[in-house]
């Protein structure tokens, strides 16, 4: 699929005939895809089609789940993420995620994005103060908080600016990929609005991977566009072709709002 | 169809009297409960009240400041405030390395195992042990077998083992309580699991971690038992000095002098044993008072 693109070089994740099992539930069937470097990929299906398992799949957040178990290969940048070689604590550095309901650390909003730095890479207060103002400029968070961020509790934003102060936090670590999963669903339509500009804003300089089910949101931010059903990878392409001449029943049903 | 309706729903006539029978109900379990309330205070006050006007006489900065004179009938509790102070300060020193380590062990690396669902089990059990047993645990294996007589390290080792079975559990449910969105957090910034617990866990445990510390620390200052047989002295007029020594030394404390003032034939003076027993209660108020503020002060940040 995504014949355009073929060129090696943009592709940054490869997924090939990935199975994914939740013990014997199996929430992933087969899926395979290239996804795009510097671009805006959105995953959109029903509810429980596996959106949100393969985003974490791509950063191994499942790790964490006891029984979780997958077959098939998923390489970033040509390499195997679950190889015996993987550093997994790098591999995540170099994959933000961003979850669906904002969690800044309960810490001043300074030290929420600080802290991975500091800890990753020793920087001391000077570089680190560059870097929170950085991170907090890109995230399109800095003139909202610039008077107060050192002593303001990241707990005091409103939702919208959690979620953006959460955006901040991992690209103050610089990754590759960030992975969002279903990032404005606890947000009002305002704080929608402005997460949906700064998506658009960071491609290009990032690959972002957006679960969304709103599928207005998938045509407004992304310019490639991935339908999930049943744990398959139904239809998968540029944004346009998927909604204006999806090349499946399932797709133009879903597309069209008459399921899911 | 409306008269089936009509025949399953009662009448209103019906529901007002069902509805006046259930807000008699209720005011009759709100009235048992504010008497319950009512009685239960009134126990506690009684207990401070009688405390507070039975010392109060003796209280005063000589009761506190100084020692006992004339072969104790008369003076003050110094060495005994100090000693309870430092037995407090010595378990405090051992059970916060080791009761935090304990209750993020229980909590993050245990597991679920068949034997860690035992050992947990043990220590609830041990939590609820009465202190006499870990008083004669301590003379058993600190005084007998290691230090051959009563002193400080003794009884800051007793207290402290009787402290920190409680202190594991509630460091263990202040860490379960710390929600899994900052630890997902945590590690998809691609910290290690030791950097998620040090860096994320444990400052928003912190509270619960504090509070459990102090109330129980506080909690054992105040036990007699586990102090009569493992660190306490009848007074005794030896100097008293601040020194790595001073550990090796029985020390005499609070709880030990109102053990030693009730005992039969005791010279001590009825006044004396009140001021005592005022200033043992006043310490450990203020130890809670302590936890109290700690906690509001968490409660007021903690937002999730
Ligand atoms: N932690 C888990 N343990 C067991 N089953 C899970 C877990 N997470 C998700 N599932 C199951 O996997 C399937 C896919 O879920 P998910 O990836 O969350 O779907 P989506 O994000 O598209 O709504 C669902 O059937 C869900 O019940
Ligand atoms: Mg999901």
């Amino acid at each position: 699929m995504v014949s355009e693109i073929a060129s090696r070089e943009n592709i940054v994740v490869e997924a090939k005939d990935v199975d994914f099992y939740y013990g014997k539930n199996q929430a992933l069937k087969g899926v395979t895809i290239q996804i795009i470097r510097n671009k805006v990929t959105c995953l959109i299906g029903p509810s429980g089609c596996g959106k949100s398992t393969f985003l974490r799949s791509l950063n191994r957040m499942n790790d964490r789940i006891a029984g979780a178990r997958h077959t098939g290969l998923i390489e970033i940048d040509g390499e195997n993420i679950y190889s015996r070689k993987t550093d997994l604590m790098q591999l995540r550095r170099k994959v933000g995620m961003v979850f669906q309901k904002p969690n800044p650390f309960p810490t001043t909003v300074y030290e929420n994005i600080a802290m991975a730095p500091r800890i990753h890479y020793g920087f001391g207060e000077r570089e680190l103060n560059e870097i929170v103002e950085t991170a907090l400029q890109k995230a399109a968070l800095w003139d909202e908080v610039k008077d107060d961020y050192k002593r303001k509790h990241a707990l005091a934003l409103s939702g919208g600016q959690q979620q953006r102060l959460c955006i901040a936090r991992t690209l103050a670590i610089n990754p590759e990929i960030i992975l969002m999963d279903e990032p404005c669903s606890a947000l009002d339509p305002i704080s929608t609005y402005k997460i949906e500009e700064l998506i658009k804003e960071l491609s290009g300089d990032y690959t972002l991977i957006v679960v969304t089910h709103n599928m207005h949101q998938a045509g407004r931010i992304s310019s490639h566009t991935a339908f999930f059903n049943l744990g398959e990878l139904v239809e998968y392409g540029t944004t346009e072709s998927i909604f204006q001449r999806p090349a499946k029943r399932e797709t133009e049903d879903y597309v069209s709002g008459r399921f899911g | 169809m409306a008269s089936v309706i009509g025949d399953r729903i009662p009448s209103r006539a019906k529901l007002a009297a069902r509805d006046a029978r259930r807000k008699l109900n209720s005011r009759l379990f709100e009235v048992w409960l504010w008497s319950m309330g009512v009685l239960i205070t009134l126990a506690i006050l009684a207990v401070i009240v009688t405390i507070v006007i039975k010392g109060l006489p003796a209280m005063n900065w000589e009761f506190l400041s100084t020692g006992p004179k004339e072969g104790m009938k008369e003076g003050g509790i110094w060495p005994m405030l100090r000693g309870s102070i430092l037995l407090m300060i010595g378990t405090l020193l051992i059970v916060l390395p080791v009761g935090v380590f304990g209750g993020v062990f229980l909590a993050e690396y245990a597991g679920t195992s068949r034997l860690v669902t035992l050992v947990r089990a043990c220590v609830v059990a041990l939590a609820g042990t009465p202190s006499v047993i870990y008083g004669l645990f301590g003379l058993a294996v600190f005084v007998l077998l290691i230090t051959k007589h009563t002193s400080l390290i003794a009884g800051c080792l007793t207290l402290a083992m009787f402290a920190l079975p409680v202190i594991v559990l509630t460091t263990e449910s202040a860490i379960k309580a710390v929600p899994e969105s900052f630890v997902e957090a945590g590690v998809s910034l691609g910290m290690s699991k030791w950097q998620v617990i040090r860096k994320v866990i444990l400052p928003a445990a912190l509270p619960g971690i504090v509070t459990g510390l102090v109330l129980s620390t506080g909690r054992a200052a105040g036990e007699a038992p586990p102090i009569l047989f493992t660190a306490g002295i009848y007074y005794s007029t030896a100097k008293l000095t601040f020194d790595l020594e001073m550990f090796k030394k029985p020390v005499a404390n609070l709880p030990y002098h109102l053990a030693e003032g009730y005992r039969q034939g005791s010279v001590i003076p009825e006044k004396i044993i009140w001021g005592t027993c005022l200033t043992l209660m006043l310490l450990v108020l203020l130890i809670n008072l302590a936890a109290i503020i700690v906690r509001a002060r968490a409660r007021k940040r903690q937002v999730w």
